[in-house]
């Protein structure tokens, strides 16, 4: 069997069979992002819905030497969602639990609408201006998120870490926003809540009883 | 005696690693001197190269950033920032004893910071460049002032907290924040461990806009200390004081000459006679950390919201308290009387695939293991 074929039967055992999508038809969605519509159609779009399904997938990317692309919510700009050539898309917006919320602290998987986050009496968990997108996807483009306290990678050969800002080591959960993929793949983040803004003199204004 | 180097310009910090790295010897990087005690214990013939001549502060002409050498001793770059009435959110404790000599490259790199990490996030969020160098005698610079374009890890963040185990950094690149005019705190006091932790979670969620919000502890009964800042400074720690009236807490008062207050925090970050233990813990887990304090007679101060606590105890309890921790705080032993360096494992991190990726980081950016070796976590 072709190395492509054979990785497809593989993800299907993993994902299961409605969760790897080859017909073109079905495809087609997964030519867009936020500016293009007419991006290359990939090989297969695979769905998984855990973080040890994307490890399996991606271990099995690894064994057969195949390209993959890693999507969200297919929202960016910078082609990053897009696959090139023959590569196979992996798309994490079946992976949409929210995980855990303990105080200011959030753990979500990395498919989570940026929409679709709890509020948090906390203050934001990220950019409140920004709403398409998926978690995952919104982390891995953007440098500037400074409150990724943990998260849980799959890095190129499947490997499945957990790592945590603020733990004995290097600061990776802390260096990965902005990484494009480049680093791994988040899977599941936790978000500390980023207090308000300092408030004005109008808004310090303590309601009478 | 070590020999030891103090560049003067980048190139000459970069050819220095090279040279080192070419001849396979170690280089133990330094800056103020302040915090040499911490991690493991660098080889005792390796070269110094001292960061003191890259002292060098320019603010940037948008005014809300600034370029820092590595060399320049925090205290001063604080000093100048606020004569334009802005300051860098990172306030660690400066040095043990009198002199504050703690420069910028040194508390970036052990990622020392103190109660404004409240409101400002940890001090990696200060950063927005960084220039280093590394041990093939390359500079790489990233950050908005450079053409270089991330893609990968951020350089900045990666290097914060790395212990000078990649590469030497020569200057940050850091944003700046306006000094809070007028500030206040909110104070009150707890006997029980459980009620100080239902406290703090009670405040930090009524109270999101705390400059500062910190917890202290000592046998048994210790407190919560909340900063507001602006105009109605006091009128809002006053309705922060209620809150904590309102989760139990005795004595609460609220002063407007807070300043000793927080000091007292940060002098409690240090320790020049015991050990001192950084934990990081979830923080609904906060009273299980002052009951493993209570356990080994530490005393604590730390971040009441972000789940970071600082425990001075005597050697002898370090072992017990780790063992008391739960399971999912992690424990360093930053300061250690000297007599008690070598017997205690500064790190005490299982072996595993995190480790891994961290020792292939190493090697990426290291590979001839010259910069700060057997200091940082699993002897990188």
């Amino acid at each position: 069997m072709e190395a492509g074929a054979e990785l497809i039967a593989r993800a299907r055992l993993i994902c299961g069979e409605q969760h790897v999508l080859t017909n073109p038809t079905v495809l087609s969605t997964y030519r867009s992002d936020g500016i293009r519509r007419d991006g290359p159609l990939p090989r297969a779009a695979i769905l998984p819905g855990s973080a040890s399904e994307v490890a399996s997938v991606v271990k099995a990317c690894a064994e057969s030497q195949l390209r993959y692309v890693v999507r969200g919510a297919g929202t960016s700009r910078s082609g990053a969602a897009l696959p090139n050539g023959d590569a196979m898309l992996i798309v994490l917006t079946r992976m949409r639990r929210v995980i855990r919320m303990a105080g200011a602290e959030l753990t979500v998987e990395a498919g989570v609408p940026l929409a679709s986050l709890p509020p948090t009496p906390y203050g934001a968990w990220l950019d409140p201006h920004e709403v398409l997108g998926t978690v995952g996807g919104h982390i891995a483009e953007t440098g500037d998120v400074g409150n990724v306290v943990a998260l849980g990678l799959v890095r190129p050969d499947g490997t499945h870490l957990h790592l945590h800002s603020g733990f004995p080591g290097y600061d990776i959960a802390g260096a990965f926003p902005g990484s494009r993929g480049r680093a791994g793949i988040a899977v599941t983040v936790t978000l500390r809540a980023v207090p308000l803004a300092r408030a004005t003199p109008e808004s310090q204004a303590v309601p009478q009883p | 005696m070590s020999e030891a180097v103090t560049p003067r310009s980048f190139s000459e910090a970069a050819a220095a690693l090279a040279a080192a790295a070419a001849q396979g010897r170690p280089v133990r990087i330094v800056g103020g001197a302040t915090k040499l005690g911490w991690g493991g214990a660098a080889p005792p013939h390796a070269l110094h190269l001292h960061t003191t001549h890259l002292s060098r502060i320019a603010i940037h002409e948008d005014g809300a950033s600034a370029t820092i050498n590595a060399g320049t001793p925090l205290v001063r770059a604080q000093a100048t920032f606020a004569r334009s009435g802005m300051m860098l959110a990172a306030d660690p404790q400066f040095g043990l004893g009198r002199a504050p000599a703690a420069t910028i490259g040194g508390v970036l790199a052990t990622a020392d910071t103190g109660p404004l990490s409240h409101r400002y996030g940890p001090l990696r969020s200060q950063i927005r460049g960084i220039t280093v160098a590394l041990s093939d005698g390359s500079i790489m610079r990233t950050g908005p002032r450079t053409d270089q374009v991330q893609d990968g890890l951020d350089l900045g963040r990666l290097f914060t907290g790395s212990y000078g185990t990649l590469g030497a950094i020569l200057a940050v690149d850091v944003r700046l924040r306006a000094v809070p005019g007028r500030t206040a705190s909110a104070l009150g006091t707890a006997t029980s461990a459980e009620q100080l932790r239902a406290a703090a979670e009670l405040v930090a969620r009524a109270h999101p806009e705390l400059e500062a919000f910190d917890v202290a502890w000592r046998e048994g009964r210790g407190g919560l200390l909340a900063q507001v800042a602006g105009d109605a400074a006091e009128t809002r720690a006053r309705t922060v004081a209620a809150t904590m009236r309102a989760g139990g807490l005795q004595d609460v008062a609220v002063r407007t000459d807070d300043a000793g207050l927080w000091a007292r925090q940060r002098a409690g970050q240090r320790s020049a006679d015991r050990a001192l233990l950084r934990v990081h813990h979830r923080p609904g887990q906060l009273d299980s950390i002052l009951y493993a304090a209570d356990s080994g007679a530490a005393t604590v101060v730390g971040r009441a919201a972000l789940g970071i606590a600082y425990l001075a105890l005597d050697v002898p309890q370090i072992a017990s308290v780790r063992a008391a921790l739960p399971d999912e705080a992690a424990a360093v032993a930053l300061d250690l009387p000297s007599a008690a360096r070598g017997a205690v494992q500064p790190w005490n991190v299982a072996e595993g695939p995190e480790l891994e990726l961290m020792r292939e980081l190493k090697q990426g950016f290291d590979p001839a293991g010259i910069c700060n070796p057997g200091v940082f976590v699993g002897s990188i």
